[in-house]
Order: C-alpha cells, then sequence, then structure tokens
C-alpha cells in the first residue's frame, strides 16, 4: 500500500483509491470482470449498507462520488470530495 | 460557509461609460487567471426567419481575424501564451473563455478586445466555417438526446426563438455561407459594450485588472440595437411527438412543462429546481423504484434549466423495454402530479436544499470553475449577487410553496411528451 | 462508509444486474449507438493491439458480460485488489490521524494479489490496416494509429509531447492538421494528435490524469468529415503526417509550442482531484511531479532533438486506420483502387490549397486487400 499525502488548510477532503490492476488481468473468457468489479465497489452496496442507502447519506452533504472507470492497468475508485467535519 | 451569501468570494463590479461591465474576482488560487467574456446574445436573439444557429456560428467567425491579428497571428500569440481557451454558445448567452498563467493576462486581454471591436475576415474565411459548423451538427447528430432537444423545442414553442436549439435548424445551417451581410449585422448589434460583461477570476488585483480593461476594452463603441424576441402565447393544451430513430437505441421519453423564466425575485424557479432534484435524483423515489429496483430506466434526470425567459421544466428518462415507455411517462406524471397534491416531507426539502448549498460551494474549487459559473449567472442578471439572492430564495421555500408551484405549472395545458425509439429504417 | 463500499462490498445480486445492464449498454447503446468517434477510438486501440492484453476493450463485450457471474467478479476482486498493488492520494484539510486510520482501513485487504505477469510489448504493426465499420450516420468518424515504445519517462517523451502539440493539440485551434483541415477547408469540426492514451476526448477541452498505461500509442483524430469527402480527408491527414515526418518543425512552430506546453502544463493541475490524480500517475510511470517534468525536460530540448525524436518514433505508413459511417463498402474499394478523390469548396480557394489537393487527392494508400475489412456495427464488441 502506497500512501500519497498533500495536506493543505483546505475545508475540503479528497481522497483517491486506485488499484494497480484492469482490463488487461480479465481472465479469459471474463471480459469485462475488472470493469464489473468496480462498478461493484463504486456503484453498489456495501455488506451493511444497500445502495439506495448510500445515495441517501451522500446526497445532503453534495458529496460526489465518481466511478473513474477502467483501463487496463489502472482502475480509479471513487475520487471524492466532501466537507470535513464541522 | 455563511447561511445567507453562497457566493463566498469578495468581488468589484465596475461599469465603464461605454456600457460594459466588468466583475473581479481576486481568488486564493497562485499564479493562474481565468477571463470568461460574456455576451448577452444567444440563439434567443436570432429573431428573424431563417437565421436560426447564426449566434453559434458567429462564435465559430470570432476565430477569424481582424487587420492587426489575421487568424494565424491570433492563433500565434494565444499559443505563446500557453492559455487555454475555447467557446461556447447556448440559448441566453456567448461565452468565450481563456485560462492562463498571470503574467500573459493583459496580452490576452488586449487580443481579445482588438478581435472584440475590430473582427472583419473575407467571404472565403467566412463560407469556410460555415462548412465546419455543418461538421459539428454531423458530429452530434449520432446522439439521440440532442434530436429529442431539437424536436421538444420546436413542439413546445410556436412564436418565441427558443423553437430551435442553438445550432439551429438543418436547413438553416445548410444556408449559412450565403448569409455574409447578415453576418456583419449581427457582430453590428450584439457585439458590443452594453451586452457584454468581462469576468476575471484569480490571482489579480482588482485596480490592476480595472486599468488594463479601461486601457483595452475602453474605446469600444456602444450601439444601439434593441432585440425584441417574440413573446411566446400561454400554453393551448398537451403536445406530443414522437422520433423513429435510424440506428440502435434503448427507447427515451421526455416530459416537459412550461415554466417561468429566471428569477432571483420570485421563488417559483427556485422551487421548481427544488422539485427537479426532490422528484428525479438520485436520491428520489421514482429512482429507486425505476432504476434500481425494478430496473426499467437506466438513465434519469430533470432540469428547469435557467432562461432569460419563459422555458421547460424537463424530464428524461431512458427505458429499456420498448413495452415499458408508457409506464414510465406515467410514473414521471404521477411524480409531477403528486408535487401538487400532498405536502412534500421537510426533512426531505432540507436536504435537497443542503446539497444544492454543497454542490455550489464545491464546485467553487478553482479559479476557473469561479469564472464560468459566473458566467452563467451574468448573462442572466449581469451581477454575482444574483447567486446570492437565488441561493436565498431556495432556503426559504416551504412545502406549501412547493405544492403551488406544482399546481401552476405541472397541468395538462403545459405539457409536452417527446418519445424516440429505434425504427423508420 | 466509504472504505466499507470498498473493503466490504455487498455483492448483491439485483445490483450486480443492474450494473451490468449499465455495462451492456455501455457498450452497445452509448457507444456503438450514440458515439461514432469514441467508437473509432476503441476499436483503433483493439485493431492495434490485436492479440495482447489491450486487444479486449475495458468492459469486455456484451457476450462475455452476459456470461458472468456475482461470483467470478467477486472471485477477480479477491485476487487483484491487494495492497501491494494499492495507492491511496489523500488531500485537502484531513484531519491529524487520517492518514494513519486510512492504512489501518485498507490493512484488511490481502498483502498480495495474483501474479499479474509481464505486459508484453505491443505487437508490430508493418503493414496499413484498413477497419470500417459500417453504421447509419451524417459524417465517417475516422481514428488512425499505430504503437509507439515511449511512455512518461522515455528520454523522448517531452519531445513527442511538444510534437504532438505541435501537430494537433486537443481542442485547441492551433495545430497543423486544425489549421490545414478545419481553417483551411472546413472539412470537419477539428483533428487533433496524441502520443497518450486519451479517453472521452470530445467530452473535455484538456488532458485529464488517472489515464496511465504500461504502453501507448500514436493516434490522430479527425472529427466527422462528410461522406464524399471522407476518402481526402483520409489522404490529407496522411499528407500532413508525412510532411511532419520528413520535415519536422520549423523553428518559429517549435518556439510557439514550447512556450504554449511549458505554460499550459501549469493550468492542468486545477483541482485537487486533478492534483491527486496527477501525483498517482507520476508516482505510476515513476517522473518527477507531471508539470516540473514536462518544463525541465522542454528546457533542454533543440529543435533539432524534436525533429529527430519525431523521425525515430513517428511515420506514415503501417498504420490501423478506422472509419466509422455509411457506405464502408464502396469506401473500401475506392481505397484499395486508389481512385481519385477530388476537393470542391464553397467558396475560391488560394492556390497554394488547390494545388495540394492536386497532389493530395492522388496520394496512394498501400493497403493488401486481405487487410482491408468492413464490418457491421453490430458485430463489434458483440
Amino acid at each position: 500500500m502506497k500512501v500519497i499525502a498533500m495536506r493543505d488548510g483546505s475545508p475540503l477532503v479528497t481522497i483517491q483509491v486506485v488499484f494497480g490492476t484492469g482490463s488487461a488481468q480479465d481472465p479469459a473468457g471474463q471480459g469485462g470482470v475488472a470493469w464489473m468489479a468496480t462498478a461493484m465497489l463504486a456503484s453498489g452496496g456495501s455488506r451493511t449498507l444497500t445502495y439506495k442507502q448510500i445515495l441517501d447519506a451522500l446526497f445532503p452533504i453534495g458529496a460526489r462520488r465518481s466511478f473513474g472507470g477502467v483501463l487496463p492497468d489502472v482502475q480509479r475508485d471513487d475520487p471524492r470530495s466532501w466537507l470535513a467535519a464541522g | 460557509m455563511g447561511q445567507h451569501d453562497v457566493f463566498a468570494y469578495e468581488y468589484e463590479q465596475h461599469d465603464f461609460a461605454n456600457g460594459l461591465r466588468l466583475i473581479t474576482v481576486p481568488a486564493p488560487y497562485p499564479e493562474v487567471v481565468s477571463l470568461y467574456i460574456v455576451v448577452q446574445a444567444g440563439s434567443r436573439n436570432e429573431v428573424e426567419e431563417g437565421r436560426s444557429g447564426f449566434a453559434h456560428f458567429f462564435e465559430h467567425m470570432m476565430f477569424r481575424g481582424t487587420p492587426e491579428y489575421p487568424p494565424e497571428r491570433y492563433e500565434a500569440v494565444m499559443q505563446e501564451t500557453g492559455a487555454s481557451s475555447n467557446a461556447y454558445t447556448d440559448d441566453d448567452r456567448t461565452v468565450y473563455h481563456s485560462t492562463m498563467t498571470k503574467e500573459d493576462f493583459e496580452r490576452v486581454l488586449a487580443v481579445e478586445a482588438d478581435r472584440f471591436q475590430n473582427l472583419a475576415y473575407p467571404l472565403e474565411g467566412f463560407q469556410t466555417e460555415a462548412l465546419a459548423v455543418l461538421g459539428e451538427y454531423n458530429k452530434d447528430s449520432a446522439e439521440p438526446v440532442n434530436k429529442l432537444f431539437e424536436v421538444l423545442r420546436d413542439t413546445a414553442f410556436d412564436t418565441h426563438t427558443y423553437k430551435h436549439t442553438t445550432m439551429g435548424f438543418l436547413r438553416d445551417i445548410e444556408r449559412m455561407p450565403q448569409m455574409y451581410e447578415y453576418s456583419r449585422t449581427f457582430f453590428d448589434r450584439f457585439y458590443r459594450p452594453e451586452y457584454t460583461t468581462l469576468v476575471v477570476a484569480g490571482d489579480v488585483r482588482a485596480d490592476e485588472v480595472l486599468a488594463q480593461v479601461e486601457r483595452h476594452w475602453g474605446g469600444w463603441v456602444r450601439g444601439s440595437y434593441e432585440c425584441m424576441v417574440p413573446v411566446e402565447p400561454p400554453p393551448g393544451g398537451a403536445r406530443e411527438a414522437h422520433i423513429e430513430w435510424p440506428t440502435y437505441t434503448l427507447p427515451y421519453v421526455m416530459v416537459a412543462q412550461r415554466a417561468p423564466a429566471f428569477s432571483d425575485e420570485s421563488s417559483e424557479g427556485a422551487a421548481l429546481d427544488l422539485i427537479g432534484f426532490l422528484g428525479f435524483s438520485e436520491s428520489s423515489p421514482i429512482y429507486e423504484r425505476l432504476v434500481i429496483e425494478e430496473q426499467s430506466v437506466d438513465l434519469l434526470w430533470a432540469s428547469n434549466a435557467d432562461h432569460v425567459d419563459p422555458y421547460l421544466f424537463t424530464v428524461m428518462a431512458r427505458v429499456k423495454e420498448k413495452e415499458r415507455v408508457g409506464a414510465v411517462r406515467e410514473a414521471v406524471l404521477e411524480t409531477l402530479c403528486g408535487f401538487a397534491e400532498a405536502p412534500v416531507d421537510g426533512q426531505l426539502l432540507a436536504n435537497v436544499k443542503s446539497h444544492l448549498r454543497y454542490r455550489f460551494a464545491l464546485g467553487l474549487n478553482n479559479s476557473e470553475a469561479i469564472a464560468s459559473t459566473l458566467a452563467h449567472y451574468v448573462s442572466l442578471r449581469r451581477t454575482p449577487e444574483t447567486t446570492n439572492k437565488l441561493y436565498r430564495l431556495y432556503e426559504a421555500v416551504t412545502p406549501a410553496d412547493l405544492q403551488a408551484v406544482a399546481a401552476k405549472y405541472f397541468g395538462e395545458a403545459g405539457r409536452c411528451v417527446i418519445t424516440l425509439w429505434e425504427g423508420g429504417r | 462508509m466509504f472504505s466499507g463500499m470498498i473493503l466490504d462490498p455487498g455483492w448483491r445480486q439485483d445490483d450486480f444486474e443492474r450494473l451490468r445492464d449499465d455495462a451492456v449498454n455501455y457498450l452497445e447503446v452509448a457507444l456503438r449507438g450514440q458515439n461514432d468517434e469514441e467508437l473509432a477510438k476503441d476499436v483503433l486501440c483493439s485493431r492495434v493491439y490485436a492479440g495482447h492484453p489491450y486487444e479486449r476493450h475495458n468492459a469486455g463485450t456484451a457476450s462475455s458480460l452476459h456470461a458472468l457471474t456475482v461470483a467470478r467478479v467477486k472471485e477477480f476482486y479477491l485476487a487483484q485488489f491487494a495492497q501491494e498493488n494499492l495507492t491511496i492520494a489523500l488531500g485537502g484539510g484531513f484531519p491529524a490521524g487520517f492518514e494513519s486510520r486510512v492504512r489501518r482501513d485498507f490493512a484488511v485487504l490481502p498483502l498480495k494479489g495474483r501474479n499479474q505477469g509481464e505486459l508484453p510489448a505491443a505487437p508490430e504493426v508493418r503493414a496499413n490496416e484498413l477497419y470500417l465499420v459500417e453504421k447509419a450516420a451524417r459524417g465517417v468518424a475516422i481514428s488512425l494509429g499505430f504503437p509507439i515504445g515511449v511512455t512518461r519517462g522515455h528520454a523522448d517523451f517531452p519531445a513527442l509531447l511538444l510534437a504532438a502539440s505541435a501537430l494537433g493539440q486537443h481542442r485547441m485551434s492551433s495545430g497543423r492538421l486544425f489549421t490545414r483541415m478545419r481553417q483551411l477547408r472546413g472539412l470537419n469540426y477539428g483533428d487533433y494528435a496524441y502520443i497518450e492514451h486519451f479517453p472521452g476526448g470530445m467530452y473535455t477541452l484538456e488532458p485529464l490524469p488517472n489515464v496511465a498505461r504500461r504502453r501507448q500509442m500514436f493516434q490522430l483524430w479527425v472529427r466527422p468529415v462528410d461522406r464524399e469527402y471522407a476518402h481526402f480527408a483520409l489522404r490529407l491527414a496522411l499528407h500532413e503526417l508525412e510532411r511532419f515526418v520528413r520535415d519536422g518543425l520549423t523553428p518559429e512552430e517549435f518556439a510557439r509550442t514550447r512556450s504554449f506546453l511549458s505554460k499550459y502544463v501549469n493550468l492542468l493541475l486545477k483541482t485537487k482531484l486533478a492534483e491527486l490524480g496527477y501525483a498517482v500517475d507520476s508516482d505510476f510511470y515513476g517522473t518527477a511531479p507531471y508539470p516540473e517534468y514536462v518544463r525541465a525536460g522542454l528546457r533542454e530540448l533543440s529543435l533539432e532533438d524534436v525533429n529527430a525524436a519525431i523521425r525515430r518514433h513517428l511515420r506514415w505508413e503501417g498504420l490501423k486506420i478506422v472509419m466509422v459511417g455509411e457506405g464502408m463498402t464502396e469506401m473500401r474499394e475506392s481505397i484499395l483502387a486508389n481512385r481519385e478523390s477530388p476537393m470542391t469548396y464553397n467558396s475560391p480557394k488560394p492556390d497554394e490549397i488547390l494545388a495540394e489537393d492536386e497532389v493530395v487527392m492522388r496520394r496512394v494508400i498501400q493497403v493488401a486487400p486481405e487487410n482491408a475489412v468492413v464490418v457491421g456495427v453490430e458485430q463489434v464488441f458483440a
């Protein structure tokens, strides 16, 4: 795990999570599996919350969630910004 | 963030003697300056028959040179500055924008001033550019949503210029090469200081910007044209149209209701904005039902797009099966009418207000974003203050206001429904 | 909640079905149905990397998506989403202790993932190939290119970045292709050149971070051209490419473009998200922070360096050429027979242009019939 921390005085917090894997790793006959894995994380529910519950929780704070997409070598999950607590 | 002023930056607003307005926002982002030149003329101003699409075409012509800066020289200067620049046109505005490092700001300001005052292009350049516009229409034509809007406007409006899209009717685009004389008239009418506002945001001092703008833009001569845009008569009943799309697509349904003009005084528009989110955002009940549970729809949005004159509140859904289009259309209409029938939950309304406030503030995270956001509002009311007024209106909207505005605007009389699916090959 | 989404996914069947529909519709509706230009680019990528892992579309194919199951997706996640290939970038005003909390949270992932193996080099492209996608459309979208051995960090990267900018900086009106094809001839809406993968070009005015790749290609993007002039436009693009590679940049073009890029790179890190994205990319390629990396590289360049790099890495033969539009069987015949493709204008043109057109309309494009394929759009990523 590598963490790149670029802290400043802004009231926002931005996080980007990138996995060094992608569609180039799709096993034979499973084209799109990397894409679907990322989609399930970014636009699906977690074990404890349904997708609807996640959408409802993020909505009032205007948090932006974007499914950065899948490339052959990297998958960018969920870059997002929100206002820090307070 | 203050409860009341959603636009949190200090700014200076200055009117020059010729009618030009300058808005300067010194922003805490170092080295970079963003310049947005907002002309309050867009496809709304295409009032004469056969001239649809002209404002957009004219935006292209602004890159066709002046005596001092022919196109090659203009490009060379802009390239040397490293500016990222482009332009866009829509219904109510034409916007020319550049973002650059601060040491090049005055140079860019000067070449921009030159083309706004001294544009002069030959017939040949004009006719060649008309082809590039047709190329733009061609590239956009693969997208059904563009066609949906084209037909929606044509169906919903009778006399107002919102009847046509910014791109214009194809028949008019094809005739553009013959409109050279008219292009000079268009420039003479609208490319005038009283139609124009400069928005400057970034690593600048307001007094310095003021002096620079005076130097390069102060001699620009005021015009006299007043554009009389035809008033659309009140809606006379529901309208419908259907589009057969020649290539593979999922079906679409678009439901539009006539809606009031943008206002920072009356809360009707603000209430409709809120309904757009309450009714159709990712957090709405209909989204949960159609997209997440039934999974009969894969795209859903609503928009009460700000316009100078009364426009449309639009809902669009992309439906996975043609057989479901009718049911989706009914669900959209039920949702709209539901806002008139019962008051919404106060907490849900508070969530939407919160969402809008955060989204606005989060979006203003760099100089270009500040200038581009202001460019939108400046073309409606010519001052950043309008954003603060609008967000105060949002705060004040009550569930009863939503009910009243839904009852007033979501009736059958002002409705227009457009469907599109594959067929007719 | 955020870490829950990534570290403890729900793997619900209904989420899976909704997202699989989205993926299939992305391929069948958004791409094949509605975006001829992105389709041409994605097909080009697939053709350039034929036989290579990059050949596959990132979203797979409609049929491979239909064959997937939640279990397969979960299996991929468990095998690939490991600490060893994880990079987390944090920006803004996060509280003290936040970084260690994030580290702790993500430590639940397995340390190592499945061995990814070596990514092969791109296959060599020797002969021209024509891949024509038949689809009802008002214009013809054209993309063409070939693999290059240069990625960020390579000694020639700054020189090629400058070269591509001079030939066709994305969405700017300054490039040679834009000037010669659109500005002077009105052929289409724009024409650009790239030395790096550049997805979603129609939605962004500037290059975006987070699209890093271990292998890169050179490509030209010719925006939709009237069918009648598509053969001419292809010839003109190749004519310009040949002239560019043979003669290189002029001293004046070199100076202007270097000035442009040295400043332009400072504008790219506009938002915190972009800043993080570029930091992650620089880490991926092992370079200094992007703006410094580019500026330092440009500072040391001479015109001769750039022109030599162009000759080393670029070419005008041995191309994969993709066209999407109507009438592709006829287009194939026209190109194979090297039929003349005269250009006509709606206004008088300077003699220089007319003389050049005389040459361009007869330009020979060598394609063997077996390397010229027409496919129906419904067969693409099917």
